[in-house]
Order: structure tokens, then C-alpha cells, then sequence
């Protein structure tokens, strides 16, 4: 073949492999490889200043950069060393884009290139640097598009969610819906909404499968071991891992043996706390995007208020419940009471007053002790009813607040408990709120702390009572079932206060009330 | 006393019991064997036959492939099993695998590369590639291989074959047999490797432009549908060809040839074509935009071809005297040479290197990269010398 006809061979064969490209990165690999298999060289090469944009001929990641600066930087007669051959002829030709850029080839074997030779590189370089604009321009282009659809992907997803919220969506459509969009806007196989219960467990309240397997939803796990789940709950960070097959923590072996090989998690943090995690699982070889941590994050700060309000609207629903089941019951309670106590008392007496007047009237000696028997059946019928009043609002509460309350309650108790409770009144509901937070949080440590000592606190810092109450019991004390601890919950949210406790297994119980003082500001 | 090294070949027809395992004891002459690289017919019984290998030689790295016929010492042959070993410390080798192969030819050649073992001690390197020619661009492969190994590291092998049905190739590592796939042998030794490559094919009449192509297939030459032009130029238009396998039977001594910087053709294998679109599909990519010619060769020319190859590769080995050969021979070699010119091929085989084995095999395409970056042919001889 002619060496003309082999030029515009050449050239027609390389502008059909680089202008295929279809990113920037992607022609000046073509470009190279291109260059290399035309001229028969065995290294090509795109350099910009210390920058190797592109590099063929060098074994992986070992592409001698400083020969091939040298050669781009003009020296006389170029050399490169070229595996297995040492060092080479080479040529470099500059590149119009990217600015500065050099395209270098080199061949081994004693001579350079031809004059035609280096006629049909400059015409490569020309055709590369044309493409590479190109595909820089629409790679920038396609950047932007995929930017704006992702936003607009998770726009449409947080709207999907806050519509849910809005229409009062019971917690478990919101956990599902969320994790279900997750899954679909990051692409992995399964993902997941985590909730920290305290006591290191976990409870698993949202997921969804790529595959549509049911997944199981309140499952109670343990924290521990290497997962993303225990990772962000100790860090507070997002996080990335890989399941190791020798851990065997629940939380791991419960990820693993769904095929799970890696995840990436992030903290779900509602009103400066954090209060659960969001975890995506990949089952495939290939590691999760780099920008899945930041993507993952930022979607769950966006829904952490529509969780948070979420279980809000479910909470007060069932604390509007537990009130009036609460109200309903003591009325009962109260009914029953004067019934079997106050009431009998009285019907003793009327009758026992019936008696005397007829003893009375027909002159019966009897009539005196039947009178002293009607005084003491109303006496105690007194008593039951001040009895009565107490367990509703006891009267040193009434009259003396809260320091007097609590002492009241302290003095009946066996255990040393110490009192630091300032003797500030307060607004009535506040201070039977108080009371009763002090009353049943040591009602408590009477029945199930098996403590030593306790202590209460009470003071006003900011506007706001703060109630404490501290044993160094053994702990373990949940907020349902038989502590009681529900309704104070309920009755501190009612005033729009804080109810927390604290109660680590072997490390004692803390109980603690905030409750908003009006018109202190 | 420079580290031993031994290159052993056996070989067993089809139709005898236990073909692997006598293949096998024939080839395990010393201790130490290294690799084994298995050729066999596809009408063999595979998985059989690799079990009884295995069973032989044990937890020997083992490569292989299914052919278009079989290379030994005794010569050419057909429905047989040839197995070769290389062992001794003079030897480092590495296997690798790359499945699933079509979906990214590239990372498959790169995957298969990252074998090669790196010792000071065993400067002389090479890369065995065996792949399935059916796969997609063979060209691609290399590349990846290339992208992993670079200039330093010169690479050699073959396309498996499927007696000619063009259907399904199988490739062999370890235990298992693959189709789709791309194995790997990285050697390292402490003496030289040659390798040769000829192919002996010559162009005919004027080049043809290549005006649409895309993958593997050339839809358009000269503007006009590629399978009518190539029928044309063969002066066949009033011949029906019943299906691919009829194509690529004509085409083997046929081939297309693209324009080289040195002025030699690199040779392009026509593996069938599409009767619907009039296209031809190559078994690896002929770049649109570019000149082919149509070549021809004969039995002298061929044979030729074959001498110099030997001659390239046993030239490289500095004096030192081959302790065998490994030829990977193209299938369209051997429709132009005939039953009779391919047995003088291989005692020319066998005369360049008296009393060192041969082993080898018929292929649907060659590998051999000395120099520059390309390292893909068709219609070719290539001749691995070991010393």
C-alpha cells in the first residue's frame, strides 16, 4: 500500500474508533490506543502538565510519568522508556483541548518517526483534540441532566412521603414508603429504617426488597458487631461496611443471610437526637456509589421531621386514649371506692339513726349506744372520704407545693431517699404533675429497683421545672407495662414537657420531667 | 546449575479408553509439573475428560480449550485430547479466569492478564490467553490484557475452536468446563521464550473501502451489501450458500486482509454472515473508514509461512536448544494446506526442533504480541518456542 493510501487509512480507522467515544475519558483512551495501533508503537500517550490524562503501554497504575512529562515538555529528541525495550525514540505533538495537553507516541526500535508519520499524528491530535471537547462539553451536559433528575427523583420522593404524613399515614405506611423510596432512588437491593430503643437494641420499623420479599417489620435485634447499623448508632456518622463472614452478631448474621455483602448507613437524627438509622444493602460484587453516604444522608435529614411526625400524630393519638381510658378508669375507681368504703359508712348510719329514733320514741335504753353507733360510722365514713380526697390531691401538696408533697410522699417510705426541692409554688396542674412524677417514679423504686438510696431534685432553670428522681437500683426499667410510666409520659406531654428515663441494665434508674414554666420569659 | 525446566506432551485418540488419563500419564515425566494445557475435540466427552485429568495429575494449575482439531508430535489429528506440561523450578506460573466474557470483553482480558508472577529470579514472561473466539472482539481482550501487563510482557495463545460448527466453544480451568470465557497462564522462567508468527497469505485485486461496519460484522463494502461483494469477488454470485457454517467454510481460504504500517496484511477471519442484511461477520472487529483486500495463499506459501514462524521463534531463544513447542495454528491453514499439506507442516514443525515435543491446535483466531500494542490474527501460524 501506498504510504499516502496508508495515512488516510490510518486516519479514517482512528476517527472512526475516537469519535465513538461516548465520554471525554473514553476518546482519549481511543485516541491512544489508536495512535499506538496505527504507528505499530507500544506506548501513546495524552500528558497535561503532571496530569496523565490517558496512557497505553505501561502495566497498570505504573506509567512513567516524569520520562513522559519530560517528552511533553519539549526536549530535543524525546525519549521514553518503553517495557521490556528501555528507552525509545518518542514523539509529542500538542493537543488544542484539553488546554495544554500533549499527545506522545513511542516506538521501539532505533528510529522515530516519519515525516508522513508525524504528519498523520498531527492530523490524530487535531481529530482527538476535537473530540474530546466534544464529549467534554456533553459530558458536562449530561452532568447537569442527571443532577437535575436525581433532584427531581427525590423531590418527588420526599413529596410522596410528606403527602402520606399529612393524610395521617399510620407510622408503619411511612417507614415502608420511606425505605421503599430509598431503595428505588439509590438502586440496591434492599433497604431499611432502624429504630435505637436504648438498652443497644434496635427495632426494625421500615424495609423493602429490589425482589419484593416480605421482610420482617418489628423485629427487636441486638446491636453489636461489624454492620452499618451499630456502626452509626456508635459514631453517629454515616457509614459504609463489608458483612465479614466470621461475625456473628445478629445484626450482621441477620443482613448476611439475605445475601447482603455490603451497606452503607446513615443516622436518622429527629430534634438534636438520634433516633434511628437508615441502612441500603448491595448483594452484588460491584462497592456502592462513591455518593451514596452523602445521598443516603441527606435524604434522611429531609425525611427525619416526617418520621418524627409520624410517630408524633400516632403517639398523641394513643396518649389521647390512655388519658381517657386513665380518666375513665379512676372515675371508676372512685366510684367504687365510695361505694364499698364512704357509702356502706353512711347507709350504717341513716339506718343505725333510724333505730335511735325509735328507741326514743318507745323510751328503749337501747337508744344512747345506738347513737354513739350512727356518730362513729359517720366518723367513718369521714375518714374514707378524706382518704379518698388524698389519693386524688393529697393535702400537703394543696397547701404546702411541691417540696411539701414530696416530703409527705419521702416520709412514708422506708428507704433513705434525700429531697433538694425548691420551694418555689407553682401553677396547680404543674405541681400535681410534678408530684406524680415523683410519686410513681419512687413507687417504682420501692417495687422493682432493689435499690439502696435514691435522691430527688427539683429546681427552675430557663423557665423550665426540672424534676429528678435517681435510684442505684439495678435498672432495666421500660417505660410500658408495669412501671406506670406511661401515663406520667402522657400527663408531662399534655403540659408540653420532656419525660425521660434512663435505666441501663445494673446501672441504676433516672427519671427526669422538664416541664415549661408559663410566663417566665 | 541453572533451575530445571521440562516441557512433556501426550496424546490419545477418542476412541480409546480413558483418553485423559492416558494422555495425562504420558505427559507427567518429572516432578514439580506447573501447568497443564489441555487441546481437545469438542466430540469428546468434556467433563469426563477433565475429571480423569484432574484425577491423574491432581491440583496441577490446568488451561485448555475445545479445537478444530488437535497438534501432537505424531501429528494432526482429530476427536483426540493432547495435553502438555510444563514444570520445574524454572518455571513460575499463574492461572487465571475471566467468565461471562461477552458482557465485557475488555475487563475479561484484563482479568485474565493479572497472572503473570513477577521474579527476579525468572526474568523471561509470557501470557497464554485462551478464549472464546465466539465471544465478541477479540481485539477488545487483548486491549484489556494489555491495559493490566503493558509492553513488557509479550502474550500468546488461541481462539478455542468447535470443529467448525461455530456454535459453542468451551474453555477449560481447572475443573471446570466454561464456554464464554477467557483463561490465562502467566509464565515466568528462568530461560527464553520465542514466539513466531507468519501467516503466508497474499492480497488479491483492489482494495475494498470499507464503508459501514460495527462490531464484528462488515455491513457495506464499497457501498454495497459485504456478503454480495465478497460472492463477486470470489466470482461465486451464482452459487446459494445454505447457511453460516457454508460461509465460513468458503471463507477459510478467503480471508480479508487490513493494511499494516509495514506493508503486511493483518489477516481477518470471515466466520459466517447474515443472509437477512447481507453481512459478514469477522471474529474481531474491521474498522469502518478502513481498506481491506481479499487474500489468497496456497500450500507453498503457507508452509512457508509455517518454516519462518518456527524460525522466528527458535531465533529468540539465544542459542539455547527448545525443550518444545506450542503452535496455535489457524483452522484456514488447514483448508488450504489439505489432509496431506498439514501433516508436512507439522514434521516441518518437528524438523525445525528435533526431539523437542509439539503440542498445539487448530484455531478460530491467534494470539501473538511482541511489538507495538496489536496482537490479534487470523489465518496465522504462531509458534511459542520454550527453552
Amino acid at each position: 500500500m501506498s504510504t499516502p493510501a496508508w495515512s488516510t487509512q490510518q486516519l479514517a480507522e482512528f476517527l472512526t474508533a475516537v469519535s465513538s467515544a461516548r465520554t471525554e475519558a473514553a476518546a482519549a483512551l481511543a485516541a491512544v490506543e489508536g495512535v499506538a495501533e496505527a504507528f505499530d508503537a507500544e506506548v501513546a500517550a495524552i500528558v497535561r502538565g503532571r496530569e496523565l490524562v490517558a496512557a497505553v503501554g505501561y502495566p497498570e497504575d505504573s506509567a512513567a510519568l516524569a520520562d513522559l512529562e519530560s517528552a511533553a515538555a519539549g526536549a530535543r529528541e524525546p525519549q521514553v522508556p518503553v517495557p521490556g525495550m528501555g528507552m525509545c525514540p518518542a514523539k509529542a505533538v500538542p493537543l488544542e483541548h484539553p488546554p495544554g495537553a500533549m499527545l506522545i507516541v513511542a516506538r521501539s526500535g532505533p528510529e522515530g518517526l516519519s515525516r508522513v508519520e508525524e504528519s498523520l499524528l498531527r492530523g490524530m491530535a487535531r481529530a482527538t483534540s476535537m473530540t474530546m471537547q466534544m464529549q467534554r462539553l456533553l459530558d458536562d451536559e449530561r452532568a447537569a441532566r442527571e443532577s437535575v433528575e436525581r433532584l427531581a427523583s427525590e423531590q418527588a420522593a420526599l413529596r410522596r412521603v410528606a403527602t402520606l404524613v399529612a393524610r395521617l399515614a399510620s407510622p408503619t405506611t411511612v417507614f415502608a414508603t420511606v425505605a421503599e423510596e430509598l431503595g428505588r432512588l439509590l438502586s440496591v437491593d434492599r433497604a431499611g429504617l432502624c429504630r435505637y430503643d436504648g438498652d443497644k437494641m434496635l427495632t426494625v420499623v421500615g424495609g423493602w426488597s429490589s425482589t419484593g420479599e416480605a421482610l420482617q417489620i418489628g423485629e427487636s435485634v441486638s446491636l453489636g458487631g461489624h454492620n452499618a447499623v451499630t456502626r452509626v448508632f456508635e459514631t453517629g456518622c454515616p457509614t459504609r461496611i463489608e458483612y465479614l463472614s466470621e461475625d456473628s452478631n445478629p445484626a450482621t448474621t441477620k443482613a448476611r443471610d439475605t445475601g447482603g455483602r455490603a451497606a452503607v448507613g446513615a443516622p436518622i437524627n429527629v430534634a438534636g437526637r438520634l433516633w434511628g438509622a437508615a441502612v441500603v444493602v448491595t448483594r452484588g460484587r460491584e462497592a456502592l456509589p462513591a455518593d451514596t453516604e452523602a445521598r443516603l444522608a441527606d435524604f434522611t435529614g429531609l425525611v427525619a421531621t416526617a418520621i418524627a411526625n409520624a410517630e408524633s400524630h400516632a403517639e398523641l393519638s394513643a396518649s389521647r386514649v390512655r388519658i381517657v381510658t386513665a380518666a375513665d378508669e379512676e372515675r371508676g375507681r372512685v366510684v367504687r371506692d365510695l361505694h364499698d368504703g364512704a357509702q356502706q359508712h353512711l347507709v350504717h348510719a341513716l339506718v343505725t339513726l333510724k333505730l335511735a329514733r325509735q328507741a326514743l320514741t318507745k323510751s328503749v335504753p337501747d337508744a344512747g349506744k345506738l347513737l354513739d353507733d350512727a356518730q362513729q360510722y359517720t366518723e367513718e365514713a369521714n375518714l374514707e372520704l378524706r382518704e379518698l380526697v388524698h389519693g386524688i390531691l393529697p393535702a400537703a401538696l394543696r397547701r404546702g407545693g411541691l417540696r411539701a408533697g414530696v416530703e409527705a410522699v419521702v416520709s412514708r417510705m422506708s428507704l433513705p431517699v434525700s429531697v433538694d426541692v425548691t420551694d418555689e409554688r407553682f401553677p396547680a396542674g404543674i405541681e400535681s404533675t410534678a408530684y406524680f412524677v415523683v410519686s410513681e417514679a419512687l413507687t417504682n423504686v420501692t417495687k422493682h429497683a432493689h435499690a439502696t438510696s435514691a435522691e430527688v431534685t427539683a429546681s427552675v432553670e430557663d423557665a423550665v421545672l426540672r424534676v429528678e428522681i435517681v435510684d442505684d437500683g439495678v435498672g432495666s426499667l421500660r417505660r410500658t407495662g408495669i412501671s406506670g410510666l406511661s401515663g406520667l409520659e402522657d400527663r408531662v406531654s399534655a403540659l408540653e414537657g420532656s419525660f425521660i428515663v434512663e435505666s441501663p441494665p445494673g446501672q441504676g434508674t433516672r427519671v427526669r420531667a422538664l416541664l415549661s414554666l408559663p410566663d417566665r420569659d | 546449575m541453572p533451575p530445571f525446566r521440562w516441557f512433556a506432551v501426550g496424546s490419545a485418540d477418542a476412541s480409546v479408553p480413558d483418553p485423559g488419563t492416558q494422555a495425562t500419564a504420558q505427559s507427567l515425566l518429572y516432578d514439580n509439573p506447573k501447568l497443564l494445557i489441555v487441546f481437545c475435540s469438542e466430540s469428546l466427552d468434556l467433563q469426563p475428560l477433565v475429571r480423569e485429568i484432574r484425577a491423574v495429575a491432581g491440583d496441577v494449575p490446568l488451561i485448555g480449550c475445545t479445537t478444530a482439531g488437535e497438534i501432537a508430535a505424531n501429528g494432526p489429528r482429530d476427536a483426540s485430547v493432547v495435553v502438555s506440561v510444563l514444570g520445574g523450578d524454572g518455571f513460575a506460573i499463574d492461572t487465571a479466569l475471566a467468565t461471562e466474557a461477552s458482557d465485557d470483553l475488555r475487563a475479561a482480558g484484563a482479568k485474565a492478564a493479572r497472572c503473570v508472577p513477577s521474579r527476579e529470579d525468572l526474568p523471561r514472561r509470557v501470557l497464554m490467553l485462551l478464549t472464546d473466539g465466539l465471544a465478541g472482539d477479540q481485539r477488545e481482550i487483548l486491549r484489556g490484557a494489555y491495559g493490566v501487563l503493558g509492553s513488557g510482557v509479550p502474550m500468546v495463545g488461541g481462539c478455542a475452536g468447535d470443529d467448525l460448527h461455530m456454535t459453542e466453544t468451551h474453555q477449560f480451568f481447572d475443573d471446570l468446563v466454561l464456554t464464554n470465557s477467557v483463561v490465562g497462564a502467566g509464565i515466568a522462567s528462568s530461560g527464553p521464550l520465542g514466539i513466531g508468527v507468519r501467516h503466508g497469505w497474499r492480497r488479491v485485486g483492489e482494495p475494498m473501502l470499507v464503508t459501514h461496519s460495527g462490531g464484528n460484522r462488515v455491513y457495506t463494502l464499497d457501498d454495497r451489501p459485504a456478503l454480495d461483494l465478497y460472492m463477486e469477488r470470489l466470482q461465486m454470485t451464482d452459487v446459494a450458500l445454505a447457511d453460516e457454517e457454508a460461509v465460513a467454510r468458503l471463507a477459510l481460504t478467503h480471508p480479508l486482509g487490513l493494511g499494516q504500517r509495514n506493508g503486511e496484511e493483518q489477516v481477518r477471519f470471515i466466520g459466517g454472515a447474515d443472509f437477512d442484511d447481507r453481512s459478514l461477520s469477522c471474529i474481531a472487529e474491521v474498522p469502518q473508514g478502513g481498506l481491506v483486500w481479499m487474500m489468497e495463499g496456497d500450500a507453498e506459501s503457507v508452509l512457508s509461512a509455517a518454516d519462518a514462524a518456527c524460525a522466528d521463534s527458535l531465533a529468540a531463544l539465544e542459542g539455547h536448544s527448545p525443550l518444545g513447542l506450542l503452535a496455535f495454528d489457524c483452522i484456514a491453514r488447514r483448508s488450504v494446506l489439505g489432509d496431506a499439506g498439514i501433516e508436512t507442516e507439522i514434521d516441518r514443525l518437528a524438523g525445525s526442533a528435533p526431539g523437542a515435543p509439539i503440542a498445539g491446535f487448530y484455531t478460530y483466531g491467534e494470539i501473538a504480541r511482541t511489538k507495538g500494542m496489536g496482537g490479534f490474527h487470523n489465518q496465522t501460524l504462531v509458534v511459542l518456542a520454550l527453552a
